[in-house]
C-alpha cells in the first residue's frame, strides 16, 4: 500500500517533468533525467542479477538515459511514463546482452547455489535457470513475472502495459509462482 | 550517481531532442498519393475511373485493397512504441471481418464463373504487370517506411519490419490497381496478394537490422 502510493507520487512527479520538458522547459527536462537514473539503475541492476553482470548497470541505465533522450516523442501519455522508461531500459539491457552474447547462469554455478537452497519458493523459482522456467508458463504469465520480481515494475505499470486488471495481474503472478515452484519441486525430486 | 552519468544528463538536457518529420498516417497518405501520381504518368489510369464511373468490381477491388492497406498503417504507429501492446478486439474483428469477405467473395467467383473463365485471367499480361509493379511500387514505400520508422523506437523489430511491409503492399496494391482493369476477387488475391506477402516477408529478413534502436 505504502509503496503504491510512493511509486504514484513518482508516476506524478515524473508526468508533470515530461510535461514541462515537451514545453521546452530544459531545467524540467535535466531535473527528470537526474531523478529517473536512479530508478533505470535499479531496474538494469534487477535485469542483469540472472546473468551475473550487475556491474554494467550503468553502462546499461546511460544507454537508457540516451535511448529516452532520443525517443521521447514516443512517450504515450495514456501509459505510465515509468512503464515507458523501464521498457527503453529492458531493450537495451537485452541488445547488450545480446552484443556480449550472454547466456543465463545455470542453477549449477556456484553464485546461484546459496539462494537455490533458500526456502522461500519464489526465490528459489526466480533464480532456478530463470529463463527456461518462465518461458514454460503460459503466456503472458512468465513475461508479467519477470517485469514485475526482476525489472521491477508495479502491478499498476504491468496492468497498464497488458491491458488487464489489477486483480487479474496478481492472480496470473501468484498460480504463475505456484506452478514454478511445483516444477522446480518436480525436477529436483527426479 | 558516478560523474560520467551526470556529465552525460548535464549534455543530453542542453541538447535539442529529435522529432519525426511525420507521422506514419500523414506519410502513409502522401505516399498513396505519390503512387497514384505516377500511375497516371507513366502507365494510366483505367478508362471507367478517368471518366468517373467506375465499375461496382472497381469499388469491390479497392474495398479490399484499401482494407489490408489501413490494417497495415493504422498497426504502424503503435509497433512504432517501445512498450508492446495487446491487439485489441476491434483490430481482430476488423481483420476476422476482412478475411470473411474476401473468401465469401472468392466462393461466390467460383459458384457464378466458370473455371476455366478466372484460371485464364491468370494468363493475361495483367497478371505479370500487377506482380511488377506491386512489388516495385512496394519496396519504395517500405523503405521511405523503413526511414520514418528509424525515428521511433518499436520494442519488436521484426514485427515493426512485417508491418512495414504489410503497409507498403498495400498502398501498392491501391497506387497500381487504378490501372489494372481486371477486377476478379481471385484475380485480386492471387496478383495483389503474393507480391504483398512476399513484400511482408522480405521485410521481415531484411528491415530489423535497420530497425535496432
Amino acid at each position: 500500500m505504502i509503496e503504491n502510493k510512493k511509486t504514484s507520487d513518482i508516476e506524478i512527479r515524473m508526468r508533470s517533468l515530461v510535461m514541462e520538458t515537451r514545453f521546452g522547459n530544459k531545467s524540467s527536462y535535466k531535473t527528470l533525467l537526474a531523478e529517473l537514473a536512479p530508478i533505470l539503475r535499479k531496474s538494469a541492476m534487477g535485469g542483469l542479477a540472472p546473468f551475473s553482470r550487475q556491474a554494467h548497470a550503468e553502462d546499461i541505465t546511460q544507454e537508457a538515459l540516451l535511448a529516452i533522450h532520443l525517443k521521447l516523442h514516443t512517450y504515450d501519455e495514456s501509459m505510465p511514463f515509468l512503464a515507458w522508461a523501464r521498457a527503453v531500459t529492458k531493450h537495451k539491457m537485452i541488445d547488450y546482452l545480446r552484443r556480449n552474447k550472454v547466456r543465463m547462469v545455470s542453477i549449477d554455478d556456484q553464485d546461484f547455489g546459496e539462494l537455490a537452497d533458500t526456502a522461500n519458493p519464489e526465490v528459489q523459482a526466480i533464480t532456478y535457470d530463470l529463463k527456461r522456467l518462465l518461458d514454460s508458463l503460459k503466456p503472458p504469465a512468465g513475461q508479467i513475472i519477470y517485469a514485475m520480481k526482476v525489472e521491477g515494475a508495479t502491478i499498476r505499470e504491468i496492468s497498464t502495459q497488458y491491458n488487464m486488471t489489477e486483480s487479474n495481474i496478481k492472480v496470473i503472478i501468484h498460480r504463475g509462482l505456484q506452478k514454478l515452484a511445483d516444477k522446480i519441486k518436480g525436477e529436483t525430486q527426479e | 550517481m558516478t560523474l560520467r552519468t551526470d556529465d552525460l544528463i548535464q549534455i543530453l538536457s542542453q541538447s535539442p531532442r529529435p522529432h519525426p518529420p511525420f507521422g506514419f498516417l500523414l506519410l502513409s497518405f502522401l505516399l498513396m498519393a505519390a503512387f497514384l501520381v505516377m500511375t497516371m504518368a507513366f502507365i494510366g489510369i483505367r478508362p471507367d475511373v478517368v471518366a468517373l464511373a467506375p465499375s461496382g468490381s472497381f469499388y469491390q477491388k479497392t474495398f479490399l485493397l484499401a482494407g489490408i492497406m489501413t490494417m497495415g498503417v493504422f498497426s504502424l504507429s503503435g509497433a512504432a512504441l517501445p512498450v508492446e501492446r495487446a491487439r485489441g478486439p476491434v483490430s481482430w474483428a476488423a481483420l476476422i471481418f476482412l478475411v470473411l469477405v474476401f473468401l465469401g467473395l472468392i466462393g461466390r467467383e467460383w459458384m457464378v464463373s466458370a473455371p476455366r473463365d478466372i484460371l485464364n485471367l491468370f494468363f493475361l499480361p495483367n497478371f505479370g504487370f500487377c506482380l511488377f509493379h506491386v512489388v516495385l511500387y512496394g519496396v519504395v514505400g517500405a523503405a521511405v517506411l523503413t526511414w520514418l520508422m528509424r525515428y521511433y523506437a518499436p520494442a519488436n523489430t521484426e514485427k515493426a519490419a512485417r508491418l512495414i511491409g504489410l503497409a507498403a503492399g498495400g498502398l501498392a496494391a491501391i497506387g497500381y490497381s487504378v490501372h489494372c482493369p481486371v477486377d476478379s476477387p481471385s484475380f485480386v488475391a492471387v496478383a495483389y496478394g503474393l507480391p504483398i506477402f512476399g513484400l511482408l516477408l522480405a521485410c521481415r529478413l531484411i528491415l530489423p537490422r535497420f530497425l535496432n534502436w
